[in-house]
C-alpha cells in the first residue's frame, strides 16, 4: 500500500469535516433515544457486527455516524477495544433462554410447538405514505393476552432429531472448558483452518450484507446446500457471572440474542442430516439463515471457491473490508505516478508518432511480436 | 439511559495510553504521564495495559499484588506479555524476553523499565518516527543492554520497551536502530 503521507491542507480537512457534520443531524440524547426506541433491528445489527452488546452505545454510534453502518460498527468496535476484560460470563444454554420466537420449517409438530413470536413473515408490507401527509395513524392494536402465559423455554429440535438418529450425536463435554482457553477472534489473528470457535465468532459479527450475498449465492445453486430451517430462535439470554468471593452464580443482566440451525442431507458424504449453525447478539434473522447455510457450505469437502472458510470469513469482516475499500480514496500518487511513468516510456518508445494526441495507435512490429 | 461513566480511573488510563502510544510512535521523545512519581507511573501503566487476558513478569515481588489486581496472571520471563522492572534490570533476564514469532510477532514482550532519563550514557536513535536522528540519555541501564537488544531483534520479531522516570516516559519500539 504505497500511498504518500498527506501533508498540508489542514484547513481544507477541517472544513471538510465540518461540512460533513453540517449535512447530518445533531448528535443529541434525544436523537439517540429515538433511534433506540424506533429502530431496534438496526441497533441489533450494529451491536452484533460491533460485537459489543450495548444498545445505547450502538444507537449513539448510529446517530454520530449519520446512519453510516460501517462507520457505526467501526466506532463501536474501537470503543470496545479500549475496555479491559474483567471477567468471564457463564456459558448460556439454549434450554435456559427466555425464548419468544422459535419456529421450524422442517416439522410442523416440533416438541414444544411452533411459537411465531414477533414477525412480519405472513404480513403484507405496505409503505404507510399517509404518515407523511400527517394523517391520523391508527395505533396498532396491542397483542391480545393469552389465557395462559407461554412457557419461557423450549427444547431444541436438533435434540429430538439426535434422539431419533436423524442427526449425529455429539458427545457432551464432561469437563467445563476454561474460558481463557477459548480462541477469541476479537484478539487473535485468524489462521486457516480456523478453530470452530473462530468460525462461529466471525459469523456472529460478520457484516450482514456480506453474509447474505455469499449465503444467497449458495442457496441459488453455487453451493451444495438447500437449506431447511430446522430451528430459528429469537430469545433473551441471562448473563450470569460467578461471584469472585462466594463462588455463587448471579445474574448481571439480560440480552437479546438469536440463533439458527439449518439442516440438509446434501453433500459431504455419510448418511443422515448435517447441521449448520449461526448465532449472534441481537435479532437478525437474515444473517442467521445465510450464516448457518455458509457454515454448512464451509464444511463441504470441496466447497465452491467463494464458500471456502478463508473466503467467507475474510470477506464478511465488516471493518476490514470497508476500511480497505475506502482507503483507495486516499492519495496513491506515488503508486499511480510510477505506473504512469512506465506507460509514458512505453508510449514514447513504441508509438513515437503519437506524441501529440494519443489515439489508439497501431502497435509497432516489435510489440506485435511480444504479444503474439 | 444506561451510559458508561467516564470515571477518574478511566481518565487516568486513557491519558496513560495516549502517552504510551505517542511514545512508541515517536521513539526517543519524552512524553508525560498523568502521574507524580515513578511508582505511580508503574501503577498507571499496569492499570492501562493489564487485564484478565494478559500476563506479566516482575522480578520485584512487592509489585505482584498490585499487578494481579487486574486479573492478570504472573508468567515466566520468556512467556510474559508485560515486564514490570522498576529498578535493577538484570541482563540475563532480558535475554529471556519473548521476541514473538514470524507468524505472531505481537506475542513479543513489552518491557517497562525504571531508569533515569537525561543522565548517563547518550545513544543516538534513528528509524520510523524519528526525523533523521535523536539523542537519548539514559542511566540505570546495564552496559551490554544495547548489544543484547541488537542481537535479539530480527524484525518483525523483537521486543519493545518503555523507559520511565517520575512522570516521564520514552518509548523504544523494535523498529528503532540505536547507536552507542
Amino acid at each position: 500500500m504505497a500511498y504518500v503521507a498527506t501533508k498540508g491542507g489542514e484547513q481544507a480537512i477541517d472544513q471538510s469535516e465540518r461540512f460533513y457534520h453540517a449535512l447530518k443531524g445533531n448528535v443529541t440524547l434525544e436523537a439517540v433515544q429515538t433511534v433506540l426506541e424506533t429502530m431496534p433491528y438496526l441497533v441489533d445489527r450494529v451491536l452484533g457486527e460491533g460485537s459489543l452488546y450495548a444498545p445505547e452505545l450502538a444507537a449513539l454510534a448510529l446517530v454520530q455516524s449519520g446512519g453510516d453502518l460501517y462507520e457505526a460498527v467501526l466506532l463501536l468496535r474501537a470503543y470496545r477495544s479500549t475496555q479491559p476484560r474483567i471477567a468471564y460470563a457463564q456459558p448460556i444454554t439454549t434450554e435456559r433462554m427466555t425464548t419468544i420466537r422459535r419456529i421450524s420449517a422442517a416439522f410442523k409438530d416440533i416438541p414444544g410447538g411452533q411459537i411465531l413470536g414477533p414477525s412480519l413473515d405472513y404480513s403484507h408490507r405496505i409503505l404507510r405514505t399517509d404518515v407523511l401527509e400527517g394523517g391520523a395513524v391508527e395505533p396498532t392494536p396491542a397483542v391480545d393476552l393469552a389465557d395462559q402465559p407461554a412457557p419461557r423455554s423450549y427444547p431444541l429440535v436438533a435434540d429430538w432429531e439426535r434422539e431419533n438418529r436423524l442427526l449425529v450425536q455429539i458427545p457432551r463435554a464432561n469437563n467445563p472448558t476454561n474460558p481463557s482457553d477459548i480462541p477469541d477472534v476479537t484478539r487473535d489473528p485468524i489462521t486457516m483452518p480456523a478453530p470452530r470457535a473462530h468460525r462461529l465468532q466471525a459469523l456472529a459479527r460478520a457484516e450482514t450484507g456480506g453474509v447474505l450475498a455469499l449465503g444467497y449465492a449458495g442457496m441459488r445453486g453455487y453451493g451444495f446446500t438447500h437449506p431447511t430451517v430446522n430451528e430459528l430462535r429469537l430469545a433473551y439470554a441471562d448473563l450470569e457471572m460467578v461471584h469472585p468471593i462466594s463462588g455463587e452464580p448471579f445474574g448481571v443482566g439480560r440480552f437479546r440474542m438469536s440463533q439458527a440451525e439449518i439442516i440438509s442431507s446434501g453433500g459431504g458424504g455419510g448418511v443422515g442430516y448435517k447441521l449448520g449453525y449461526t448465532a449472534t447478539m441481537g435479532w437478525n434473522e437474515v444473517k442467521l439463515i445465510a450464516g448457518a447455510t455458509l457454515d454448512m457450505e464451509m464444511n463441504q469437502a470441496e466447497p465452491h471457491p467463494a464458500h471456502t472458510e478463508d473466503f467467507v470469513l475474510y470477506h464478511t469482516e465488516s471493518v476490514e473490508a470497508s476500511g480497505f475499500c475506502i482507503h483507495f480514496k486516499l492519495p496513491h500518487y506515488v503508486t499511480f505516478a510510477s505506473g504512469m511513468d512506465s506507460i509514458r516510456k512505453v508510449i514514447q518508445a513504441e508509438y513515437p508518432a503519437s506524441k501529440e494526441g494519443y489515439t489508439s495507435p497501431e502497435p509497432s512490429e516489435s510489440t506485435k511480436m511480444v504479444t503474439a | 439511559m444506561v451510559a458508561p461513566h467516564y470515571t477518574d480511573s478511566e481518565a487516568l488510563t486513557h491519558d496513560t495510553f495516549i502517552a504510551l502510544m505517542n511514545a512508541l510512535a515517536f521513539p526517543g521523545r519524552v512524553f508525560t504521564l498523568p502521574t507524580a512519581s515513578t511508582d505511580e507511573s508503574f501503577r498507571a501503566i499496569a492499570d492501562t495495559l493489564l487485564d484478565i487476558e494478559t500476563s506479566y513478569y516482575t522480578p520485584d515481588a512487592e509489585w505482584m499484588p498490585y499487578l494481579e489486581r487486574s486479573g492478570s496472571h504472573a508468567q515466566t520471563p520468556d512467556q510474559a506479555a508485560y515486564w514490570f522492572v522498576p529498578n535493577r534490570l538484570d541482563l540475563d533476564l532480558v535475554a529471556q524476553a519473548s521476541v514473538g514469532t514470524m507468524l505472531n510477532p505481537q506475542d513479543a514482550s513489552t518491557l517497562i523499565l525504571g531508569c533515569q532519563l537525561s543522565a548517563g550514557q547518550t545513544t543516538v536513535w534513528r528509524g520510523p518516527g524519528i526525523q533523521s536522528t535523536i539523542a537519548v540519555q539514559l542511566a540505570g541501564i546495564p552496559e551490554q543492554f544495547w548489544k543484547l537488544r541488537q542481537q535479539m531483534i530480527h524484525y518483525p520479531m523483537g521486543w519493545d520497551a518503555f523507559f520511565v522516570e517520575g512522570n516521564r516516559v520514552i518509548g523504544l519500539p523494535r523498529t528503532t536502530l540505536v547507536q552507542e
